[in-house]
């Protein structure tokens, strides 16, 4: 599985193969890693619980998403998290807010996205790697092994890489490499807990995962690392183009019940006799039973540039997006998610205002 | 619009003298020094001598925790000791009995043995989160992320905080409907393995003390489902009623605390004793650079009748030098002591 | 022309709904296309366009609402459709006068039609738009306008005028954008939905304007406005007040701020409209309404990042600590924040780094102090800690969780010295066999083995007819020492034979080492744990010489055990039998080699030369056959080896062991080391620090002579069953040494070596026993007399053959060296020089 790591970034599979041949390989039981204190020889299994087979008297009920279709959950965003490294910023998005009924379970409905990032760099490359006019930029995203509901393993997979090189497409956009000429600057993104690609009661019937392309939730943890790696690539003091946050939207269905009068911006038509095709920013894929499509940008506002772009998904009832129908779809879906990026680019320039301040003061000081 | 570091100052000091950031980067060791010598001749504010962070040779940074905030985790703890942000998170797992190779017959006894010999108890560490710029991703754990691991495993298991009982699922097999006998023999099917993952976002200096501080709080915060043998099935369900739910019942708390020996010698000459040496409680990274000899104190204190403390040294390690003797231990052990006062407190603040 | 497509529209069903849809959102992006044009022409009569258009505008703006309805969902469009006829035939006229205020009204319809049917069919034609879209307003934005853009763009004209805010504002975007700008992904889609849904306000707003009279529509004009603004500002944060002054003061004078203010809802579009009307107008300063603006609560509500901000999470708090209420630790600030210097301040006085002696010495002091004692120990590991601190607090961390791990092996703190006091052991000699190639070394030995009973009769008789069997029954004796087949069927040694023989006196162990030129590293192996060397001379006429002459390897076998530090030479002059034992061939081979090897630098004393036949056995082990040799009575050659004295083992010193082979020693030895100890001691138990991997092993076992032991000295072959080790970290030629004084890993040190060829600054390899890494001469710092070493040349070019030199050597990856040690220095397969590290 090193193999088709090594077209996404090739210094990493240098050490994929290394951690390969030098056995801290973990995920056959063969070798085991060496490196670190493994489990039980014989291996454990993830608790089940009795509620998701529908075993047992109570069975617990799916949020609903409670927000409007066009509001976002609230981000909470500060940079100098880690005062060793030369930038770094934490965010977290506050859960939605319908975990009223299912608080009293274990495995609670909704989590919040909870990203911290540290940028080290720039700093000069070693004497024997050969010249780069521009600074080389590389990234590395890792959930936590309790980030998800599913343990995570010690490597990075597939998934995480994928992660690592849309975010190295958005931000080496952003940032003015040619002002570090023979220079590397590190974004390293750490996943404390991760969004949910559906609501956990569907895992074990029904429910869209987002199928082959992996899980929605990842597009909502590309949005949030796309913006917390931009404030701590400023916090690092490296020039910008200007800060490119991240927004998602998706094309979700929606029960009938909800909004009668649909929101003219948001609806976008029936889908079969009792759901509606509708547009929202910022989707908490548990709270959707379907999601049909989603899209994540990275977007400078300032100067309308979309330095990332990640699409996926389909419009039920029509085949390919070839079709002027869908073509306009992907439009709409596309303007949201630029909108979303907007409305996340202020609190982002909020954070990176006051820490600039805060540092400016601090400077004042050292001057007296 | 990027927010920039702050330079160094760079207004021209007057002669013979550095401003701080130079200074420090230029001779770190006399940098500390002159911080820790009291001022010669000791001017009029006799402020005692404080070190660059401006702490008190003796004083700890102040814990600064939260736990069971992350969703996915059975039980998940942050501290932040100063500039050392330590997230552990803790994922509890089910080990069934029929993949522990020989079969365990679990006697009320070997408790601590049990654990052990199941490997129940699963620290990592996790440095390479780019917590410092020493240790960057993409790379196998470093030798300081092993070692602290294998230390905080092997006083996980020297201190068996956890008993056995609280780890096994037991099935009672219902009695043979006819005869009352043949039933109600209880028999462990599965045990639960812990996974404690211990994350550094920020490191400055004294990893072990706020990783054993993370774990142990994780550890407490830790809620184990009600977990049954579903015969049927074949396999152990659970409830995930929180009410339901049994939090694991620590015996002790043992609290680390690490100091380090600060010589003034820089090249530690051959009879270190002509210089002065300073013992700095919870080093940061910077001085931790400085000093090679460190001492860690693990007590476990109970409070005695009349406010006192009984002092339990769990395990005390030294590395790196021979300067601090007998009299340094003593009062080493003294502060470990009042840290534990500190944690105590901080955790009747907290819970 | 809109209104049979009204009609048109009616009663379609829903894919050609959609279809159509398309159409004109494809042909009024065109007319946003051609605004550049209308534009132009506009701009030098801005006042009286706007002034003119402003009706024409609206009704544009409705029209494209019906449309736009369409393409959207067929309830709202009836619903329109009943608002809208009114509406539509107000527009009908209206459009008409539009039309007149533009420059050519009447073609433009036409084309546009045409455009649509020729274009009807093209589905790709989309994308093909989008691609199309982005360029031409550079091309109008950057100043220079170039002819082939505007033609173009030419079938798209007769622009609403509410288009051409976006084409300046997308023209404003500086070119050449990340993934083209971006406009192409966004702008083009925006436009289609967006226009859609301006339209939607603008056709209620209509409507309203139907209902009510010019007053209502009036406060409308000032509340919408307001609500424009506010998403503006909000929207943009970081835009300048001109801007804003500019964006806000349109709305206020016209319908046509106001329809397009209703139809404001994304900020991009937002910006385009305000930037496109002040592109035309340019600025008409009145800060004063958007200062009201600011305090309309409209639905920008969920744009100001307050209402977007969480408050951070206790997690969140405790996670970011000081740093979110922005108290970053002011490292000590009640200190003055500049220093004295050091060292001028008496502060400092008791602080000097040059008091006492240097950090060198202290190390080697120590090192040679820790040898003894458990106090030295301590010092010792404080100054081995030396340099970088944190790394060596790991290892030293390392070292003590390694500690507790459960299967550690009991010490059994014997103590080694005493053990080796008190074992009786015969005194040890290695001895290396050298020579030139075919010089009969093997054969020597064979015979001397033979002799002694080592090997038997029979295995000598099956090599005899082995031998015999590929016509080289000389080499029989050879294959006892010779054993793999390459070895035997090349008639050469390979490899560093090891045997092992006793007499009464002495216990030796052979190091047969190779004679042939390709083979010389393993000759160094060899030569490296000899304790004197055994020199064979092939008597023979002819070959002595062949083996003498400046390329044999005679003199450089002589030179080099001479650089490995071995004093001692026992010269056995071999074959003397095809000589038939002439004296005077003995004689002058003896004051050849003699005269050879005292400028070699042996001391003569250390030299002894005897006569024998390996083949023969004579003067071997047993005195020559009586009449052979009347002119010699000396002692034999095993008589000369057992003459050799004791050799003092360096036991005192810290523990050095070069590792010669790595090998799994059986099932419960999954990994062993065999070598010689250099100097030190160690016992079972012992932990130990294999360099450069600075790794810690345990020793699990020791076997010396292939028999298990608890201890072994310095000078001994023994070989070690390690644990708790990763055997990626071992291999030949690393260095066990004590944990107390571990040997530095080093990549530059100088040497005082003996140069066999010309030493310039180059590419070299260093041998060090197996040890040989990749490295260069990076300064030849002086030339050195060979009698008393002081410097005769300093910084030479170039370092003669057989001189000496102090040079300066650089490695590629660290290796284990510390002075003093025999280093050899080969080039390209042949050894340029050898000497003393420094």
């Amino acid at each position: 599985m090193s193999m088709n790591r090594k077209n996404l970034d090739s210094e990493d599979t240098k050490w994929e193969l290394q951690e390969f041949v030098s056995g801290w390989y973990e995920i056959p039981a063969a070798m085991t890693d060496r490196r670190r204190i493994n489990g039980p020889p014989g291996g454990s299994s993830p608790v089940i619980f009795a509620s998701s087979l529908g075993i047992g008297g109570r069975s617990v009920k799916r949020p609903s998403r409670i927000r409007p279709p066009d509001e976002l959950r609230k981000i909470f965003l500060k940079t100098g998290l880690t005062p060793l490294a030369s930038g770094s910023a934490y965010l977290e998005l506050s859960p939605s807010a319908n975990t009223g009924e299912t608080c009293d379970s274990l495995a609670p409905s909704s989590s919040a996205l909870k990203l911290t990032c540290a940028v080290h760099g720039p700093r000069p490359l070693p004497r024997s790697a050969p010249f780069t006019p521009q600074i080389q930029l590389s990234t590395h995203i890792k959930f936590a092994s309790f980030a998800a509901r599913q343990r995570r393993g010690y490597i990075r997979d597939a998934s995480e890489r994928d992660l690592a090189v849309h975010l190295e497409t958005a931000l080496r956009g952003v940032i003015i490499g040619n002002r570090w000429p023979k220079s590397s600057v590190e974004v390293v993104i750490t996943v404390l807990e991760g969004e949910e690609d559906r609501w956990w009661g569907d895992e074990t019937g029904g429910g869209t995962t987002g199928g082959s392309a992996g899980g929605w939730g990842m597009m909502n943890v590309l949005a949030g690392c796309i913006t917390v790696a931009s404030a701590a690539i400023a916090d690092a003091g490296i020039d910008c183009l200007d800060l490119v946050s991240g927004g998602v939207a998706a094309i979700v269905k929606t029960p009938q019940s909800q909004h009668e009068a649909p929101d003219r911006d948001t609806d976008m038509g029936e889908i079969g006799k009792n759901g509606r095709l509708q547009l929202v920013i910022d989707p908490a894929p548990s709270e959707h039973q379907e999601i049909y499509a989603a899209c994540v940008v990275g977007y400078l506002s300032t100067r309308d540039e979309i330095t990332e772009l990640w699409l996926k998904g389909n419009i039920p009832g029509t085949t390919s997006f070839s079709t002027p129908m869908q073509m306009a779809e992907v439009g709409g879906l596309l303007d949201k998610a630029v909108e979303a990026a907007v409305a996340v680019r202020l609190v982002l320039g909020e954070a990176v205002r006051e820490a600039a301040e805060l540092k400016a003061g601090q400077n004042r000081n050292n001057k007296e | 619009m990027a927010a920039s570091k702050p330079p160094s100052p760079a207004i021209s000091p007057p002669s013979l003298s550095f401003p701080r950031a130079t200074f420090a980067k230029l001779s770190p060791h006399p940098f500390l020094l002159a911080h820790l010598q009291p001022p010669t001749p000791p001017s009029a504010n006799t402020t005692p001598p404080h070190r660059p962070n401006g702490r008190l040779p003796t004083q700890f940074r102040p814990p600064n925790l939260h736990t069971g905030s992350l969703t996915h985790a059975s039980g998940s703890s942050v501290v932040r000791l100063g500039d050392t942000a330590v997230v552990c998170g803790i994922r509890a797992e089910i080990l069934p009995a029929s993949n522990v190779g020989c079969a365990y017959t679990c006697g009320g006894s070997d408790d601590d043995t049990e654990i052990q010999a199941l490997g129940l108890l699963v620290p990592n560490v996790e440095l390479s989160t780019g917590c410092s710029p020493a240790h960057l991703p993409g790379q196998p754990p470093s030798p300081l992320a092993q070692t602290l691991a294998a230390r905080l495993q092997s006083l996980l298991y020297a201190t068996n905080l956890i008993g056995a009982d609280e780890l096994r699922i037991m099935y009672v097999s219902p009695p043979a409907d006819d005869a009352g006998e043949g039933g109600g023999a209880e028999e462990v099917k599965a045990w639960w393995t812990l996974y404690i993952d211990i994350l550094f976002i920020s490191l400055d200096g004294n990893p072990f003390d706020a990783a054993w501080a993370s774990l142990l709080l994780a550890l407490k915060d830790t809620r184990l489902p009600l977990a049954y043998w579903d015969p049927d099935l074949a396999c152990v369900l659970c409830d995930d009623l929180v009410a339901n739910a049994k939090r694991l019942r620590m015996r002790r708390w043992p609290v680390a605390s690490t100091f380090a020996v600060y010589s003034a010698q820089e090249r530690g000459s051959v009879g270190g004793d002509g210089a002065g040496k300073w013992i700095l409680a919870d080093p940061d990274a910077f001085e931790e650079g400085l000093c090679r000899e460190s001492v860690t104190v693990v007590v476990d204190c109970e409070e005695a009748e009349g406010g006192g403390v009984k002092t339990r040294i769990v395990r005390l390690e030294k590395r790196g030098g021979g300067s601090a003797g007998k009299a340094e231990i003593k009062e080493v052990v003294e502060m470990a002591t009042e840290r534990w006062r500190v944690w105590r407190d901080v955790l009747k603040g907290n819970a | 022309m809109s209104r049979h497509r009204v009609v048109r529209n009616l009663d379609l069903d829903e894919e050609l709904d959609a279809y159509d849809g398309d159409e004109y959102y494809e042909e009024d992006s065109g007319v946003s296309m051609g605004d550049g044009e209308q534009m132009r022409e506009g701009l030098y009569k801005v006042k009286e366009v706007i002034g003119g258009d402003i009706p024409g505008v609206t009704d544009r703006a409705i029209e494209e609402a019906l449309w736009r309805y369409y393409y959207d969902i067929e309830k709202s469009v009836r619903y329109l459709l009943s608002t809208f006829a009114p509406a539509m035939v107000h527009r009908q006229n209206s459009h008409v006068g539009a039309d007149h205020h533009a420059t050519k009204p009447k073609p433009k319809p036409k084309q546009k039609k045409t455009v649509e049917e020729s274009r009807a069919s093209d589905v790709g034609r989309a994308s093909k738009k989008i691609n199309a879209l982005p360029s031409p307003p550079f091309s109008v934005s950057c100043s220079a306008f170039s002819a082939s853009d505007f033609f173009q763009d030419s079938p798209w004209l007769n622009i609403p005028l509410h288009r051409r805010g976006e084409i300046v504002i997308e023209s404003l975007y500086p070119r050449g954008g990340l993934m083209g700008g971006s406009s192409s992904s966004t702008g083009a889609p925006t436009s289609s939905i967006g226009s859609g849904k301006m339209s939607k306000l603008a056709a209620l707003a209509a409507a309203r304007k139907k209902q009510n009279e010019k007053t209502a529509g009036g406060t409308e004009s000032v509340g919408r406005p307001q609500s424009s603004s506010v998403n503006l500002l909000s929207k943009l944060g970081q835009k300048s007040k001109g801007m804003f002054e500019a964006e806000a003061h349109p709305e206020q004078q016209t319908q046509v701020g106001n329809d397009r203010t209703n139809r404001a809802f994304d900020a991009r579009k937002h910006i385009a409209k305000r930037r496109g009307i002040l592109e035309l107008k340019g600025p008409e300063p009145e800060p004063q309404p958007e200062v009201t603006a600011l305090k309309a609560p409209v639905k920008a509500k969920d744009m100001r990042p307050e209402d977007m901000q969480a408050k951070p999470s206790s997690f969140a708090i405790t996670m970011l600590g000081g740093i979110l209420d922005g108290r970053t630790q002011q490292k000590g600030s009640m200190i003055d924040d500049t220093f004295k210097l050091p060292y001028v301040t008496e502060g400092f006085t008791n602080f000097n780094a040059f008091k006492g002696p240097s950090p060198d010495d202290i190390v080697t002091s120590a090192q040679k102090r820790s040898g003894k004692g458990a106090k030295g120990t301590k010092s010792g590991s404080k100054q081995g800690a030396e340099g970088k601190a944190a790394k060596q607090l790991e290892t030293t961390i390392s070292n003590l969780s390694v500690g507790d791990s459960p299967l550690r092996v009991k010490p059994k703190n014997l103590d080694v010295m005493g053990e080796y006091a008190r074992a009786n052991t015969k005194n040890a000699a290695n001895f290396v066999v050298i020579g030139h190639v075919d010089a009969g070394k093997s054969t020597l030995m064979g015979r001397l083995l033979y002799d002694l009973k080592v090997v038997d009769e029979r295995t000598i008789e099956k090599f005899r007819k082995e031998a015999g069997k590929i016509g080289k029954s000389s080499f029989a004796l050879a294959w006892v020492l010779d054993q793999t087949s390459e070895e035997r069927n090349r008639g050469v040694t390979i490899d560093v034979a090891i045997n092992k023989f006793e007499t009464e006196k002495t216990r030796f162990t052979i190091l047969d080492a190779p004679g042939h030129r390709d083979f010389i590293p393993n000759m160094i192996a060899g030569a490296s744990q000899a304790d004197f060397a055994v020199l064979v001379i092939d008597a023979s006429t002819g070959s002595f010489e062949s083996g003498f002459q400046a390329r044999g390897q005679t003199k450089e076998h002589a030179l080099l055990v001479r650089s490995m530090g071995v004093q001692r030479i026992v010269i056995a002059v071999n074959k003397l039998d095809t000589a038939d034992w002439s004296h005077e061939r003995f004689l002058e081979i003896k004051q050849q080699t003699l005269a050879f090897l005292t400028t070699a630098g042996f001391r003569s004393e250390n030299l002894s030369f005897t006569p024998c036949s390996g083949l023969t056995g004579d003067n071997v082990v047993r005195k020559a056959g009586d009449g052979l040799m009347p002119w010699y009575n000396g002692p034999t050659l095993i008589e000369q080896l057992e003459n050799s004295e004791p050799i003092r083992r360096a036991v005192e010193k810290p523990l050095r062991m070069t590792v010669n082979d790595i090998f799994k020693g059986g099932a419960q030895n999954p990994l062993s080391v065999s070598g010689r100890i250099d100097s030190g001691s160690f016992q079972v138990g012992d932990s130990v620090v294999v360099m450069p991997s600075v790794e810690k092993a345990i020793i699990r076992g020791i076997e010396v002579d292939q028999e298990p032991s608890d201890w072994a000295v310095a000078g001994q072959n023994v070989v070690l069953h390690l644990s708790e080790i990763d055997p990626i970290h071992l291999k030949t030629g690393d260095v066990l040494c004590s944990s107390i004084s571990p040997i530095k890993n080093i990549v530059s040190f100088t040497a005082k070596v003996l140069a066999f060829d010309h030493i310039t600054p180059m590419h070299v390899d260093v041998h060090r026993g197996r040890l040989h890494v990749p490295g260069r001469i990076t300064s030849l710092i002086a030339v050195l007399d060979k009698g008393n070493g002081s410097i005769i040349k300093k910084k030479p070019r170039l370092v003669p053959p057989g001189s000496l030199a102090r040079v300066k050597i650089e490695v590629e990856n660290a290796v284990p060296l510390e002075a003093p040690t025999r280093v050899i220095l080969r080039a390209s397969g042949e050894t340029v020089a050898a000497g003393l590290l420094e």
